[in-house]
């Protein structure tokens, strides 16, 4: 386990290496570089501020040396100052995350029960009209547009009903309220984004739960334990849903990066203050430092997501590390 | 030709056809303003009512369907021809080819896509051309991984050895013969692709970095939707079951080809 463990870490270094190279060429190759003539034009890019980018890339010395540079930074943690305000730009990255992983963590909770249950439940009666509307809600669920989905909740639940507060994490009396008054004025104002976020993953992991659960419904040593006369609620989940399970793990695991980036669409809609929004927000504002921030704090995240879930993938299941 | 595909077909037809015949199946121009009729509610004039400038709903959704198939189509064509290529270079040569290639698809799938989007749209224009090639460029990995997954057993395979036995050169070897046998997969995905990138396209219009107005595309409609929420059902029921439908239509078109060609 520790030699896979410490492979997988080495292997994240190239990765880690390509994405701050990609950001790089992103900001700096585009035509409309930060600098540029365009810029100069460009009311929302004072002179004063491009100035600065121009000093903080050091846009005079030859390209490798801006690279050489810029990544000494970023292993230091220094993303540089928003234009917006001038903080830290990972000051104002460092405070959004915990909401937007909060958010997503949640929301991939959900997934994880309501997809797994309907994946079992499918699965256990393959063809069933439980199993065909199943499949109908799956394929609409692929279909859905967050954001209308996002619109129409808003809508009826939040204006039309008066149910759920439809924007921001926190009444505006918050600091009022007791401890408990404010987990549940957070949930009432999590709840839709939390559904939302959520429900477009739900159709991937419930069909590639059952389809999982179909295969291992149908291997041999299924019909043995059910042979050797256990309960059929024992086969299903002790038995297959072990098996069906493990999968699904690395499944979540890519499924990290729609989350986040779907989190731009969902926070710009409820107003919630994640990183989505401040992404949106800065790309608005052509606020570079920010946007190359969050780029590489996006990235990075997918990156440790996706080894945790293969790491936890190995934990597991012992196959994985002979390979 | 199973249940799944034909209604796929059925529905990517319908829009297609709309999307073709815009002008002469829109009553109206869609840019024409009527400040008479503002935020009227469908009838028989106005069969999917007005927006708040008093254009008429139903000529701009029918030409919306031009520019999401449009940007579906082309972006997924790019996506198409940059995976197709470096897939099949990485399967085909391997060694340090490959290790370089599939690197590169590592990197690309660490970045949130919609976050990489919105950072080059950023620095270029949000103009049409700049959305299709910003959705193609982003869209290409898994096309790219699939056919050199392919390709991988392919080429191995003996009618491959009798091909170079009879002298044909790499380049022949992989479009005329490992491309078109390793293509069902990699339909799939593109049919699958086109949904992904129309929805894409919408949420960039919605989020009014896309399709820029005054041209009307389903999700820019929807942001002005947004704003009239609560007077205007109608400027949010019609572009938004427009795109569920013609997204639900190529999932479907995509299901029925794989259930055909893959089982």
């Amino acid at each position: 386990m520790t030699r896979y463990l410490l492979r997988r870490l080495i292997g994240i270094i190239p990765l880690l290496f390509g994405i701050t190279i990609i950001t790089f060429a992103i900001i700096h190759l585009a035509p409309g570089k930060p600098t540029g003539i365009e810029a100069q034009f460009n009311p929302k890019v004072s002179l004063e501020a491009r100035e600065r980018i121009a000093h903080l890339y050091g846009l005079d010395k030859p390209l490798y040396t801006q690279y050489i540079d810029w990544v000494k930074r970023l292993l230091r943690f220094d993303f540089g100052t928003s234009f917006v305000d001038s903080r830290p730009v990972m000051e104002k990255i460092a405070e959004r995350i915990p909401i937007t992983l909060g958010i997503n963590l949640a929301s991939m909770i959900l997934i994880l029960l309501i997809g797994v249950s309907i994946g079992v439940s499918s699965a256990v009666r393959e063809g069933s009209f439980y199993d065909r509307s199943m499949t109908v809600f799956v394929f609409a669920g692929f279909a859905m547009p967050t954001f209308w989905l996002a619109l129409i909740l808003m809508d009826i639940v939040g204006v039309r009903w008066g149910i759920l507060p439809v924007s921001g994490i926190k009444s505006l009396e918050f600091a009022r309220f007791g401890f408990f008054e404010q987990v549940i004025d957070v949930a009432r104002h999590l709840a839709l984004p939390v559904f939302v976020s959520a429900f477009g993953g739900l159709a991937g992991i419930s069909r590639y739960m059952r389809s999982n659960m179909v295969h291992v419904l149908r291997q041999d040593y299924i019909r043995t334990a059910r042979a050797k006369g256990l309960k059929e609620r024992d086969v299903i989940y002790k038995h297959a849903l072990k098996n069906a399970l493990l999968p699904v793990v690395t499944i979540l695991g890519l499924s990290v990066p729609g989350l986040i980036g779907g989190s731009v669409i969902f926070e710009s809609i409820f107003s919630i203050p994640g990183m989505g929004r401040l992404f949106y927000n800065s790309v608005m504002a052509r606020d570079y430092p920010v946007i190359m921030g969050v780029l590489v704090i996006g990235a990075t995240l997918t990156l440790l997501g996706n080894l945790l879930a293969d790491i936890s993938y190995a934990a597991v299941d012992p196959r994985i590390k002979l390979e | 030709m199973n249940k799944m595909m034909a209604s796929g077909v059925l529905i990517v037809a319908f829009f297609a056809i709309i999307a073709v015949l815009a002008p002469f199946i829109a009553p109206y121009d869609p840019g024409q303003i009527d400040i008479g009729n503002i935020l009227t509610g469908p009838s028989k004039v106005h069969i999917l009512g007005t927006d708040s400038l008093g254009r008429d709903l139903f000529s701009r959704m029918v030409y919306g369907a031009r520019i999401s198939l449009l940007v579906g189509l082309i972006a997924v064509a790019i996506a198409g021809i940059i995976g197709i290529t470096l897939g099949s270079l990485a399967g085909y040569y391997g060694g340090w080819m490959d290790i370089v290639i599939m690197r590169f698809v590592d990197i690309m799938l660490c970045f949130p896509t919609f976050f990489l989007i919105l950072a080059v749209i950023a620095l270029l224009e949000p103009s049409i051309v700049n959305i299709m090639a910003i959705i193609g460029f982003t869209s290409w990995m898994g096309v790219a991984r699939l056919i050199r997954a392919e390709i991988l057993t392919l080429k191995e395979r003996d009618f491959i050895y009798a091909e170079r036995a009879m002298g044909a050169g790499d380049f022949r070897i992989i479009t005329r013969h490992l491309i078109p046998n390793a293509m069902a997969p990699v339909l799939v995905n593109l049919t699958l692709a086109v949904a992904a990138a129309i929805l894409i396209e919408s949420s960039l219009s919605f989020l009014g970095i896309g399709v820029q107005p005054p041209t009307p595309s389903w999700g820019n409609i929807l942001s002005e939707g947004k704003s009239v929420m609560g007077a205007a059902w109608w400027m949010m029921l019609f572009p938004g079951t427009a795109i569920f439908i013609t997204v639900l239509g190529y999932n479907l078109l995509g299901e029925g080809i794989r259930e055909k060609l893959l089982k």
